[in-house]
């Protein structure tokens, strides 16, 4: 009986990428008084090709997996650092799939090229304070009345969008400047933060997860 | 060392074992393809009568779908008004949408049916997008959207033949009642 081989093997898979480490090839060829090829400088268009192949790869993994990126700002304080924090980001929760209120997301600023990290305080049909709570100042021009302007504003948020406000609100510029965001703009979800030191990775949690259960009945 | 496929095992073996080789081979070609049509450029069809007549214009004669190649690459950087983009639904992130750029940052749009005011100015970073037909949702119903919204533009019609070519946005007849940003500074 012949022994056992899997139908593919790491030989295969190496072959396939057009990675060729062992030189047992060039052993087998009739002609072996020619010097073995330099395994990545003797194939310069596989090299290329395979190369182009891993870059792919990675931008996608960067794309719809798992991406670290360094915070700066004041805006979270005190969750995130101003400056030294990176975080881990959750590219499944891109467009807002499964994010909830509560948690942190980094998102495409509606008004410029840039891109923040901020709290999610309401989904679409929520009803969210439109100005700063304890401050008379409005900061919301478009479609503000006498009867909206002040610390009770409230509005409710449109199909499709979110209320995105940072934990420092005297140091950042959020939704109370540029009005409900939309989830196509959420690029992903904060899991953790990443610091020097790999003890010091922590994970983020939605703070409302462990309050206890309540009813709004009664 | 033996290579693969011409070991002791039998055929059957053999043509599995090259079977496998040549899957993996074709398997490592799937992230550029991915990559090449998520970020660089994708042939898609137009779905329904938004942008009639200019896109799917027998869409109550025949099932017929346009397909059209949508260019990726700084989709939302540079607009221009008349172009057609694609992107994403602000009610819906799910939904890609097509419409025509109407206004930019800054133009002052006199708008249509559903919009509650005559009169919109686009902020900073928004665009006003309309669709050519009357059967449309478009900026009249949920109003300026993000530029960042826009995930691609309308470059080719690639099907059905006899409109196929490039899309001249810049021929197409531009909409009354917009009030450029530079002619009113």
């Amino acid at each position: 009986m012949p022994p056992f081989r899997p139908p593919f093997s790491f030989n295969t898979i190496k072959s396939r990428l057009h990675i060729r480490f062992n030189t047992t090839k060039s052993s087998t060829t009739p002609n072996s008084t020619t010097p073995p090829k330099n395994p990545i400088f003797g194939h310069p268009f596989r090299t290329l090709i395979a190369t182009a192949k891993l870059v792919a790869f990675t931008h996608l993994f960067i794309q719809y997996g798992f991406y670290t990126s360094p915070a700066a700002g004041p805006s979270m304080l005190p969750t995130m650092e101003v400056l030294g924090e990176w975080m881990l980001v959750s590219k499944w929760h891109r467009f807002g799939r499964g994010v909830s209120v509560g948690d942190v997301v980094v998102f495409n600023i509606p008004i410029n090229d840039g891109h923040g990290v901020k709290r999610v305080l309401g989904l679409p049909g929520d009803y969210v304070l439109v100005n700063t709570p304890h401050s008379s100042a409005s900061s919301l021009e478009e479609g503000v009345t006498e009867e909206n302007r002040g610390e009770k504003a409230m509005m409710q948020i449109p199909k499709g969008h979110c209320w995105l406000v940072g934990d420092n609100m005297e140091a950042s510029r959020d939704s109370r400047l540029y009005g409900p965001v939309p989830l196509a703009l959420i690029r992903g979800k904060v899991v953790a933060k990443v610091r020097q030191h790999p003890w010091e990775f922590q994970w983020l949690r939605n703070p409302l997860d462990t309050l206890p259960e309540y009813s709004l009945e009664g | 060392m033996a290579r693969w496929g011409s070991g002791a095992a039998g055929p059957q073996a053999r043509f599995f074992r090259q079977f496998s080789h040549h899957l993996i081979g074709f398997a490592t070609w799937l992230p550029p393809l991915i990559w090449f049509n998520t970020f660089v450029a994708e042939a898609t069809f137009i779905h329904g009568p938004s942008m009639y007549p200019f896109l799917n214009p027998h869409y109550n004669e025949s099932l017929r779908q346009d397909l059209c190649l949508v260019y990726k690459l700084y989709a939302h950087e540079n607009l221009q008004r008349g172009m057609v983009v694609t992107f994403r639904s602000p009610e819906d992130p799910n939904q890609i949408t097509v419409k025509r750029v109407v206004g930019l940052e800054g133009d002052t749009v006199r708008t249509r049916a559903p919009y509650p005011f005559e009169y919109v100015h686009v902020p900073s970073g928004h665009v006003w997008v309309e669709g050519d037909g009357d059967k449309t949702k478009d900026s009249n119903t949920y109003g300026p959207i993000s530029a960042r919204l826009i995930t691609g533009r309308i470059t080719h019609i690639l099907s059905p033949w006899n409109r196929a070519g490039r899309v001249k946005w810049w021929e197409h007849r531009e909409r009354d009642g917009v009030r450029r940003e530079a002619e009113s500074l």
